[in-house]
């Protein structure tokens, strides 16, 4: 019967690691999806903004650039907490 | 067609020097600044572990700048589509390098992975916003700077 018990514990503590290695993987792949939208929208509308004001175009690009690098840092928030998260 | 051609060559030719170029360096040399400082603290909490993983978070945060940077500044000259493809796919693969550098020393007992969450963040966040504020104080980007008061109307 403690067999049993014993066995029973050491492959729940296998699933919950299982589990918490799927929720770092799954959290991390949904907080990189924001981001990509995110630069998908910065990215667009400074190709408009380019497209219709060349002139304009290097202050586009410094924006452009900044708001990629921010945006991208709600990704590696994601990251951190794949990395803190996996067994 | 034509249009489209004379439109791309005004944008590239409008802009004398890569500023998400310059950008990146200002933010890769204030990274190498403010090192000291991570370095010495990961070492007070961490000893010789926690300096490396601070060391790697650093070189992480500035080769995303620069590769962020360098894809922008190679595309742009190329056409906007690609400029838009490549950028969207840039973040994907530096996405993909960082998680693949840091899968593969996290096993090694040297690798702290506080200082380094720690380091990546900080420094990310904490560089972008102090960059923000050095262009904002400029009121426009240093290529449009006015140079004499006759440009100025």
């Amino acid at each position: 019967m403690l067999n049993i018990l014993a066995q029973a514990a050491t492959e729940a503590g296998e699933m919950v690691e299982g589990l918490k290695a799927i929720g770092a993987g799954l959290g991390y792949g949904l907080a990189a999806i924001g981001p990509g939208v995110g630069i998908g929208t910065v990215v667009g509308n400074a190709i408009s903004s380019m497209a219709r004001q060349p002139e304009s175009a290097g202050m586009v690009r410094t924006t452009m650039f900044l708001g990629i690098a921010f945006t991208e840092a709600l990704a590696l928030i994601g990251f951190v907490v794949f990395i803190l998260l996996l067994p | 067609m034509l249009i489209k051609q004379k439109t791309e060559e005004k944008i590239v030719g409008s802009v004398s020097e890569q500023p998400e170029k310059r950008i990146a360096n200002h933010l890769a040399l204030r990274a190498l600044w403010v090192s000291p400082l991570f370095l010495i603290l990961s070492a007070i909490g961490w000893g010789l572990g926690g300096i490396v993983s601070a060391l790697l978070a650093l070189i992480l945060v500035s080769f995303n700048f620069l590769a962020g940077a360098a894809i922008i500044t190679r595309t742009v000259k190329i056409s906007l589509n690609m400029l838009y493809g490549s950028v969207l796919g840039g973040y994907v693969v530096r996405l993909a390098i960082l998680t693949g550098v840091v899968l593969s020393v996290r096993s090694f007992d040297w690798f702290k992975t506080v200082p380094f969450a720690m380091t990546l963040l900080v420094t990310h966040l904490g560089l972008l916003a102090t960059e923000t504020r050095h262009i904002s104080a400029s009121l426009a980007y240093p290529d449009l700077k006015p140079t004499s008061s006759e440009e100025i109307r």
